[in-house]
């Protein structure tokens, strides 16, 4: 089995790195009740025998029935202030992590993506690079990074992209996933257009798959998942009953809810479903690279709209077991989805089914079958879902679903942000802010311009190709053929 | 003592899981003891994958032998190319584990059992169509084994996805790996998903509307043990050596670019022959969308279980109308064998017939998966991911000729 390392940027990237973490190792006390330390408890972390020499050592899977000593997450943590940071080790997962995957500035990036790409990634490129390397040095078969962070910051966007450059020269070999959180309409940075715009040209060039999501979605998807019960006191965290999904409280280490949490919690959940395939037996396997092979038809455009049903768990009492077809026709709905787009008007290149839990074959063919009905898929791609199938559920429900779609809808998005990038361009606003970072050329932001234009073109072009078939040339014009039989 | 039976990817593993299964039931009668399984009691069975999830478990089962149990570590991506070029190693700072040699580790596998086997004669190579490992890796080990192994001969059971998409890519890897088939292997058994589905929400005894996988795997495996099982012909009888795979493609591939066949299998409790031949003949599936009949080149139908007399009384009867329902064709002076084993497949008094037929059936399906492919390879879509991965284009192009070629011949033997 391969391992992943989390690679968590900026405020936003360590604070839903941290729920992933705990979210984790929640699922693995769940389902790996012995505590041996197997090929699939090390695909996020280590096993260190502190005993062992100074420092202590790795354990290695080996037969995979030792047990487990001390865990530590296969993860790098970058940020250029010290809070975030400080609160994640100085918490209850604190003993996760070493210092050795630590990168810390002290003074921010001032939510401006220059200074994050160009003179805290000049000033941190050794250490960050050294960093990563430690962690894929101990890792046996190194598959994937997952890189966390937003985008309308300044360390996340501008140093994340950075770093996801540095990740492409220096390991080519390896995935690199990016979970990318996109500022909302009403985002109260007034730069983040800029910094979203600068970082999306990186995201195209270097990312092997971006997974955008959008915090106004991840709010609603809370809001509905809470209207679903009634609140038995105004706090709105407690509304969450205890051992949801959406909540971390009872069976996990973290017990004091943040604000944010439950929004977190959601990505955190999306990351280990998708990776559950690769971890879990099943009898569909699907391996992670597997998601961006048959996902991603053409290089540059891979950006993937998520959606994760069911949000809560049979520990949730006044909600019903979510029916298997309902799942389905949730999973397609505008109000599941992780960004602000409706993929039903739109056209799919490709969607991949991630099933965990008890479904049988007739099921899945079922709703693929009336699905495939009702979605527009691209003429050469008439068929393009990907199934995987996992045996073990999530935490506390029979079954989940996991949709990840290479849909045209994402140019939507792109086009809204782009509006407001230009809104600010046309009048220069703020640009003296990016021109006077040492390293930042004028022309970044027209070429940024540019590369997301094109983007946008591309999805925009297959879009209008919705319910037209090319004029082929028929194959057996290509390829004459006689027969070779002689009766 | 003769087969060896080699599987590949996580379809070609799950699927005989029941085969063995009834390899083990059937353990008390000898002949098949000792046609599957070696005489220490462990199967004749290779068992590849590119990862561990699937084939790691059989380590702790003793009928399976440890050393035939081979894995890599990571997957293959449902990319045909990374099946079959292998060009990854492990991106870490230190490259010591690479797959880089999985299929020369597997080689050396298949070459090991096939020296246990007293009289080796050839492989069963079960794998899918649609994914990485089975259909790249698998094409990749047929070639090799042509190589090492001229005169044996390989049968493939090679399973196809769903119509209705598993995965994208499976077009380009079952349009390439069914090129080398073609190529490579002798006989190729198409086992297409779609149909194994809907036999199992037929045959549900519970009406369910729920079919699973292991019911799919069962049907599956039920008509290759009632097609490969010992059988009491006059050449098999007494020796007991196993030949009943190179039987089958011997009978029903007589000519070499003609070898995709299907299977069908009905049985029942306390029937007569010609009501199960019947039974058969409705269960086969005779039109295309013309709706035009296919045509059968060849046939084999195997019996089993029942007293040999009535059998052989019911043979002239059953053996006439049978090819009439298969719509022969003229050119075939014999074309439907009949093998027959005393011993039912499962309980006493089930017997069963099992038909694997050589028909122009197969042209449907090739023509759909060039079709889809070839929409797409204009499109140039999915393309980057098979040439990072050392595919080329002239792949793709001799995979289309192949194809094509394929149609060709049997439009022309079935004219």
């Amino acid at each position: 089995m391969t391992q992943s390392i989390i690679v968590q940027l900026g405020q936003c990237g360590n604070q839903i790195g941290c729920r992933f973490w705990d979210l984790a190792l929640r699922e693995y006390a769940t389902i790996n009740k012995s505590g041996v330390y197997n090929d699939s408890v090390s695909s996020f972390f280590r096993n260190v025998d502190s005993k062992i020499g100074n420092e202590g050592a790795d354990l290695l899977v080996g037969s995979g029935r030792g047990k487990i000593r001390a865990l530590k997450a296969r993860a790098v943590l970058l940020d250029m202030e010290q809070g975030v940071v400080k609160q994640i080790l100085d918490g209850p997962l604190g003993s996760l992590f070493d210092d050795s995957q630590l990168v810390t500035g002290v003074s921010g990036s001032g939510n401006n993506w220059a200074v994050g790409h160009h003179m805290y990634g000049a000033m941190y490129r050794d250490s960050i690079i050294d960093t990563v390397r430690r962690s894929a040095e101990k890792c046996d078969c190194l598959q994937c990074f997952f890189l966390l962070h937003s985008m309308g910051g300044g360390t996340g966007s501008g140093l994340g992209t950075m770093v996801l450059n540095q990740l492409r020269d220096e390991f080519p070999d390896v995935y690199r996933f990016t979970i990318a959180v996109y500022p909302s309409i009403d985002d109260d940075v007034i730069t983040s257009p800029y910094n979203s715009v600068l970082a999306m040209k990186e995201l195209t060039e270097c990312a092997d798959c971006v997974l955008p999501i959008e915090n106004q979605s991840l709010m609603q998807l809370v809001k509905s998942a809470s209207d679903k019960f009634p609140k038995k006191s105004h706090h709105p965290s407690s509304a969450m009953k205890a051992g949801s999904s959406l909540a971390a409280q009872s069976g996990s280490v973290d017990s004091k809810e943040k604000p944010f949490d439950s929004m977190n919690n959601i990505v955190a959940n999306l990351m280990l479903n998708m990776t559950s395939s690769a971890r879990f037996e099943g009898s569909l396997n699907v391996d992670i690279n597997e998601i961006s092979m048959n996902l991603v038809p053409f290089p540059r455009l891979h950006y993937l709209t998520s959606s994760l049903t069911p949000l809560y768990t049979t520990k949730d009492v006044r909600a019903p077991i979510t029916r298997l077809d309902q799942i389905f026709s949730d999973a397609f709905s505008p109000e599941f989805q992780m960004i602000n787009a409706n993929p039903r008007h739109n056209l799919y290149l490709a969607c991949a089914l991630l099933l965990r839990g008890k479904v049988e074959v007739s099921d899945i063919r079922r709703n693929i079958d009336i699905w495939s009905s009702k979605l527009d898929f691209v003429y050469w791609n008439q068929q393009g879902w990907k199934t995987g199938l996992c045996s073990v559920p999530p935490v506390g429900v029979p079954y989940s679903l996991l949709t990840l779609a290479n849909n045209t809808c994402i140019k939507d998005t792109m086009d809204n942000l782009r509006e407001r990038f230009n809104r600010l361009y046309k009048r220069k606003a703020h640009i003296h802010h990016y021109t006077g970072v040492d390293g930042f050329e004028m022309d970044e932001f027209d070429q940024a311009l540019t590369s997301l234009s094109s983007e946008i073109d591309e999805y925009r072009e297959l879009n209008d190709s919705m319910g037209k078939r090319h004029q082929l040339v028929p194959r057996l014009k290509v390829y004459p053929v006689t027969s070779s039989l002689i009766l | 003592m003769s087969t060896v039976i080699v599987q590949v990817g996580q379809c070609g593993n799950q699927i005989l899981q029941p085969f063995w299964e009834s390899v083990s039931t059937v353990l008390t009668h000898q002949s098949v003891a000792n046609t599957y399984t070696t005489l220490d009691g462990k199967y004749r069975s290779v068992n590849i994958d590119s990862e561990g999830k699937v084939v790691k478990p059989l380590l702790r089962k003793s009928n399976f032998r440890d050393e035939n149990i081979v894995s890599g570590r990571r997957g293959r991506g449902s990319n045909w190319a990374m099946g079959y070029h292998e060009d990854i190693n492990c991106a870490s700072a230190t490259p010591r584990h690479s797959d880089a040699s999985l299929s020369s580790i597997a080689i050396d596998a298949i070459r090991k059992e096939a020296e246990r086997c007293p009289a080796f004669s050839g492989f069963v190579l079960s794998h899918s169509l649609s994914g990485g490992t089975g259909s790249g890796l698998g094409s990749k080990l047929l070639q090799l084994l042509r190589d090492e192994f001229p005169l044996s001969f390989i049968l493939s059971v090679s399973v196809a996805p769903h119509r209705a998409g598993e995965s994208p890519t499976q077009h380009y890897n079952a349009l390439l790996t069914l090129a080398a088939l073609q190529n490579y292997a002798d006989g190729i058994i198409l086992v297409e998903n779609d149909d194994i589905l809907a036999r199992t929400s037929r045959d549900s005894i519970r009406r369910s509307s729920q079919s699973s996988f292991y019911s799919m795997n069962s049907v599956i495996s039920q008509n290759l043990s009632g097609s490969l099982f010992p059988v009491e012909t006059p050449s098999t009888r007494n020796q007991r050596i196993g030949l009943e795979p190179w039987e089958l493609i011997r009978s029903t591939c007589p000519m070499p670019q003609l070898k995709f066949l299907h299977q069908y299998h009905v049985s029942q409790r306390l029937s007569t022959w010609p009501r199960l031949a019947s039974r058969l003949a409705k269960s086969s599936q005779r039109f295309d969308r013309g709706p035009v009949p296919w045509s059968t080149v060849a046939a084999t139908i195997c019996a089993r279980g029942g007293a040999p007399a009535l059998f052989h009384s019911a043979l002239p009867q059953i053996s006439s109308r049978s090819r009439d329902s298969l719509g022969c064709v003229g050119w075939n002076p014999f074309p439907v064998d009949f093998l027959f084993s005393s011993r039912s497949l499962m309980q006493k008094d089930i017997s069963s017939l099992t038909a694997t037929i050589n028909s122009s059936r197969i042209t449907n399906f090739i023509d759909d998966i060039a079709d889809t492919s070839w929409a797409q390879f204009n499109e140039k879509a999915y393309l980057h991911w098979y040439y990072r991965y050392g595919c080329e284009e002239e792949d793709f192009h001799s995979a289309f000729r192949t194809l094509g070629n394929v149609v060709a011949d049997y439009n022309e033997a079935v004219r």
